[in-house]
């Protein structure tokens, strides 16, 4: 039965798109199955239909296959209704042409015209890789001319032009090659100038191929990143100009009796170079890398040679590629006053710092800080606005996509408010990527800054920040081409209902939201989005309603009202590790968390207390709980993974996380302890109760003043623990109390005092290590001392050491050697470091020990 | 005691004047440009660098031999705090040379592809210039003395941003 079955499948269908087409490009020369596969069926029909390749070879597909069986003139007549109907037939759909290969003979206008039109049609589908051959051009008809359409493919990267010529308006007209990396021209006039207004138009140009060309006998390439250039026979060419720092390949075949005159000094990374006065019969293909080798140190030297004359110091850093000298620029973006000289150093630098593409215009950091002190406020400002208008338009006329808009300034009145505008519009459409807009103080009399409808096309857009800037006024049902957008961050604007969804419907690779401060919505909705990986909403917006539905979901953040919990629905986001909330209690909270079973870092900052808390979860690394009275609090730990839990008795209102990130190194159960106000007794029992309960922690930190005359009263059996931190220290007659408290209660195998410059460190170090040894009566004591990574055998060289004038913290271990010995580790470092560090270096030390 | 039996693989550099640098392979693949030719295979015998001179070519090596040395940063591993500020000195320490050897070990470093280091000198060349007058930075950069531009277009070019020339 199966074998019948899958007889009739047609599992080659079933395949995607680019498969099939790759089948169709082996067809290419073959025509006539190729022209069958359109007919097989529906999908084959609009497989054919669809193949962005175009290959349009009278001779190498046409003739070749057909002229055994047809004449000559019913094959051509075949062949432009062939390319009349894929033309159409393809255009028809709204997709982009890769590849347009024509190689045909025009033998009357009517199918010139025909030509012109198919070339125009494509040019303005994307193509990327062009090649026209035209070949016997009667005497009665002009040389196929190809229109202006073909000046602004900026698409293209590879040119292929043999008896078609170029568009009239050439020199002087707007090119946007700005993706063209070969260029190849063959039996064609070229205008005088239009090569090195092509070359300069075209900034990624990597290879020029130019053979039997005329018209012209200058051929200048002004400085570009070209690395190969090829100049075969049949062009009279007078002189060769060429600025290419990283050429590395040039060939000329000259004339037989003039030689050019040859300028390429700056051509330092030349490796191969080929010259020949011969015309025709071209032996440069047999050149082996040696000879090359061998041509280019000779050339080197005398060109070396030259410049010695010439030039008595050379300028190196000119001679680098355009990025590194951008990157030069943009260490200066600050400092404006030298950014604004550069330019003026010299053409090269004029012409880099015009098409820097990172725009950066920020009042305050930039130039209120570097002119205050000589200039009067308004007068920075006027200046600061003529600058930016002057950069961008300079930067707009030439043909370079930009990079980077970032603008902090003030709007104060209408007329600025319209430069803006005017300039985000410009850089928006110069294929912008990076958008960061922040408008401060904005004036009663003034509405707020509206970004016009251009930004909803702007496809190229990776990121997108706006402080105070309202979004476009018909975004929602608007065509909003986000299709690059990757981070989406909004403050202090308002947001129509409605907005949020659309916006992450329309940017479909969006992988971080970030909004605060925003108004104007009471619903937070992402419909199925599969990039989706952070969402972080801080203070300032009043939510009633949160639906995400983002499977790869990894991290979310919310900072809620204090009286009031949104109605929260994620139950999709099971990938989610990080969870960090504000406010008042959601709902059910233990129910809603045990829908993320890969949960990892979990805080929540609650403004009321809750009952209990269940955590059932084997990878919970972290936990943050802020805010819960922990005398009526039932907390029920089963979570084999923890690693820290940080407990503070009072609501924060924010989200500020630091302690979240991953250390691997971490020693298992660690317990910081923060109360807003004295520790009293209740609490304390309540905390070794947990502590009993959770047997997982080994380490305890107190923060803030513990009150030692509560912690006196109490009479609990010691509780061994590994480690205790303390970080409030005072003078002596405080502190010698508190440490009698701790020690007695906790029994820690290891301390940590963080001292102060107004604490007597001595008198300190010294109690608590004789405090420390009477706990142990018994057996022998040796003790090693060090600070930083320097040794000390005994106390006293210890604490005849500086100390570090603001703070510093010590450490005590204790460490049983053998069953009966005793040791007591002591060192001192200056606090650069976190907990974390601190008990890495305690695990440091213990090991040594041990040998 | 066991010998390793992994010797590190050796690298010859070969500079413009002939000289030869043997290095470790894993200093010689801080540069993209050398670990592109050795995952080619075809960096056999000697890398002859015939446009980097020894002076520039031992100070690259010296860069690079510290950068290898030094822990990369990995997502999860911990960053090593100590290590980072020991690197950063050593940035401070290496940039501290003349214009003409910055200009050399960047365009080196270009050619070779080392983004670290050109990042290096570019910020190094930034921060000598910033604050100069035009003339300054000219003398500083060794500005091509042909390529400056027309006197009215440099005056038209200082008037229209008239405060910072002053």
């Amino acid at each position: 039965m199966n074998e019948n079955t899958i007889d009739t499948t047609d599992r080659i269908s079933m395949l995607p798109d680019f498969i099939l087409h790759h089948i169709l490009s082996y067809l290419q020369k073959d025509i006539k199955t190729r022209v069958r596969m359109s007919v097989l069926s529906k999908r084959w029909f609009t497989l054919t239909a669809s193949f962005p390749i175009l290959y349009f070879h009278f001779y190498r597909a046409w003739f070749r296959q057909m002229s055994r069986k047809y004449d000559y003139k019913y094959i051509r007549e075949m062949f432009y209704k062939y390319v009349d109907h894929t033309v159409s037939r393809f255009c028809d759909r709204n997709i982009s042409a890769h590849t347009l290969n024509i190689s045909a003979d025009i033998m009357n206008l009517e199918q010139k015209e025909l030509f012109g039109r198919y070339l125009d049609l494509f040019l303005g589908k994307g193509l990327h890789v062009m090649d026209i051959r035209f070949g016997h051009d009667p005497e009665y008809l002009s040389m196929f001319r190809l229109s202006n359409t073909l000046l602004s493919a900026s698409s293209l990267i590879s040119l292929t032009l043999y008896k078609c010529e170029l568009p009239s308006s050439l020199i002087g007209g707007v090119v946007k090659f700005k993706s063209l990396k070969l260029l190849s021209l063959a039996k064609l006039p070229i205008e005088e100038g239009a090569i090195e207004y092509l070359t300069k138009s075209s900034p990624v140009l990597e290879e020029i191929f130019l053979k039997c060309c005329y018209g012209f006998k200058t051929f200048c390439v002004k400085r570009h990143n070209l690395q190969k250039v090829e100049i075969y026979h049949g062009i009279r060419l007078e002189r060769i100009d060429v600025d290419a720092p990283n050429l590395s390949y040039f060939l000329l075949e000259s004339n037989k009796e003039k030689a050019p005159s040859l300028f390429m000094g700056s051509c330092k990374k030349l490796t191969t170079f080929c010259y020949s006065r011969i015309a025709g019969g071209c032996p440069f293909s047999f050149i082996d890398s040696k000879l090359g080798k061998r041509l280019t140190r000779r050339d080197a030297a005398s060109s070396k040679k030259m410049n010695e004359n010439t030039i008595d110091t050379t300028d190196r850093i000119s001679m680098l590629p355009d990025f590194i000298l951008h990157y030069i620029l943009s260490y200066l973006q600050k400092d404006i006053k030298t950014r604004v000289r550069m330019s003026v150093l010299s053409k090269r630098w004029f012409t880099l710092t015009a098409s820097f593409p990172i725009l950066y215009f920020h009042f305050y950091r930039a130039w209120f800080r570097q002119m205050s002190r000589k200039y009067d406020y308004k007068y920075i400002r006027e200046m600061f606005y003529k600058y930016v208008d002057h950069t961008v338009s300079r930067f707009c006329e030439q043909n370079i996509s930009a990079h980077t808009l970032n603008i902090s300034g003030d709007i104060m009145n209408l007329e600025q408010k319209e430069l803006f505008g005017r300039c985000l519009d410009l850089v928006l459409g110069k294929g912008l990527q990076v958008m960061d807009i922040r408008f401060g103080h904005d004036p009663e009399y003034l509405s707020m800054f509206r970004l016009s409808n251009t930004l909803l096309s702007a496809s190229s857009l990776t990121s997108l920040t706006l402080y105070k800037c309202e979004l476009p006024s018909s975004l929602i049902g608007g065509v909003v081409k986000f299709k690059s957008l990757k981070l989406l961050s909004l403050a202090k604007l308002p947001i129509e209902e409605g907005v949020i969804e659309y916006l992450t419907k329309s940017s479909p690779v969006l992988e971080e939201i970030f909004l605060k401060c925003c108004y104007g919505f009471k619903t937070f909705c992402v419909k199925r989005h599969h990039n989706l990986q952070k969402v972080e909403i801080y203070r300032g917006i009043r939510l009633e309603r949160i639906d995400v539905d983002a499977p790869n979901l990894s991290y979310f953040l919310l900072e809620s009202d204090k009286d009031k919990a949104p109605s929260l629905f994620m139950g999709s986001c099971k990938k989610l590790t990080t969870f960090c909330y504000s406010g008042f209690p959601l709902k059910r909270l233990n129910d809603f968390l045990s829908n993320f079973p890969f949960i990892e870092n979990l805080y929540l900052d609650l403004s009321s207390h809750i009952n209990n808390l269940k955590l059932s979860n084997q990878f919970l690394t972290t936990l943050r709980l802020n805010s819960c009275d922990l005398k009526e609090f039932d907390l029920c730990l089963c979570t084999p993974s923890l690693l820290l839990f940080e407990y503070c008795d009072f609501f924060s209102g924010s989200c500020v996380v630091s302690l979240l990130r991953k250390d691997s190194s971490l020693l298992n159960g660690c317990m910081k302890w923060v109360t807003a106000g004295p520790l009293d007794i209740l609490q304390f029992q309540k905390l070794r109760q947990f502590l009993e309960k959770n047997s997982i922690f080994k380490l305890l930190k107190f923060e803030d003043i513990i009150d030692v005359e509560v912690l006196k009263l109490i009479q609990f059996p010691p509780y061994e623990l590994e480690h205790v931190e303390l970080d409030c220290i005072f003078e002596i007659p405080v502190y010698a109390p508190l440490l009698d408290v701790v020690l007695c209660c906790c029994r820690p195998r290891s301390l940590t005092l963080e001292l102060d410059n107004y604490t007597d460190i001595g008198d300190v170090v010294e109690y608590t290590y004789e405090k420390l040894l009477q706990q142990e009566d018994e057996g022998q004591t040796n003790i090693y001392f060090s600070k930083d990574e320097q040794h000390f055998s005994d106390l006293n060289s210890l604490l005849k050491t500086p100390f570090h004038p603001s703070s510093c913290k010590i450490t005590f271990i204790k460490e049983e050697v053998g069953l009966s010995n005793l040791s007591v580790m002591t060192e001192v470092h200056k606090v650069t470091s976190t907990l974390e560090k601190w008990i890495l270096c305690l695990a440091f030390w213990r090991s040594r020990c041990n040998i | 005691m066991s010998t390793s039996s992994s010797s590190s693989k050796k690298i010859v550099l070969k500079s413009a004047d002939n000289e030869t640098f043997e290095i470790d392979e894993i200093v010689a693949l801080e540069s993209q440009a050398i670990k592109n030719m050795i995952e080619d295979e075809c960096a056999d015998n000697v890398i002859p660098l015939g446009n980097i001179d020894s002076k520039t070519l031992s100070k690259i090596i010296e860069y690079c031999k510290k950068h290898a040395e030094s822990p990369k940063k990995d997502d999860n591993a911990d960053i090593d705090e100590k290590a980072v500020e020991d690197l950063k000195s050593f940035d401070a320490e290496f940039a501290k040379v003349d214009m003409p050897l910055i200009q050399d070990i960047l365009m080196a470093a270009n050619f070779l592809n080392i983004d670290n280091l050109i990042g290096l000198m570019c910020r190094t060349i930034a921060d000598r210039i910033k604050g100069k007058t035009p003339e300054e930075i000219r003398k500083i950069l060794n500005i091509n003395k042909n390529d400056l531009l027309s006197p009215e277009q440099e005056a038209k070019a200082r008037e229209e941003n008239s405060w910072a020339f002053d």
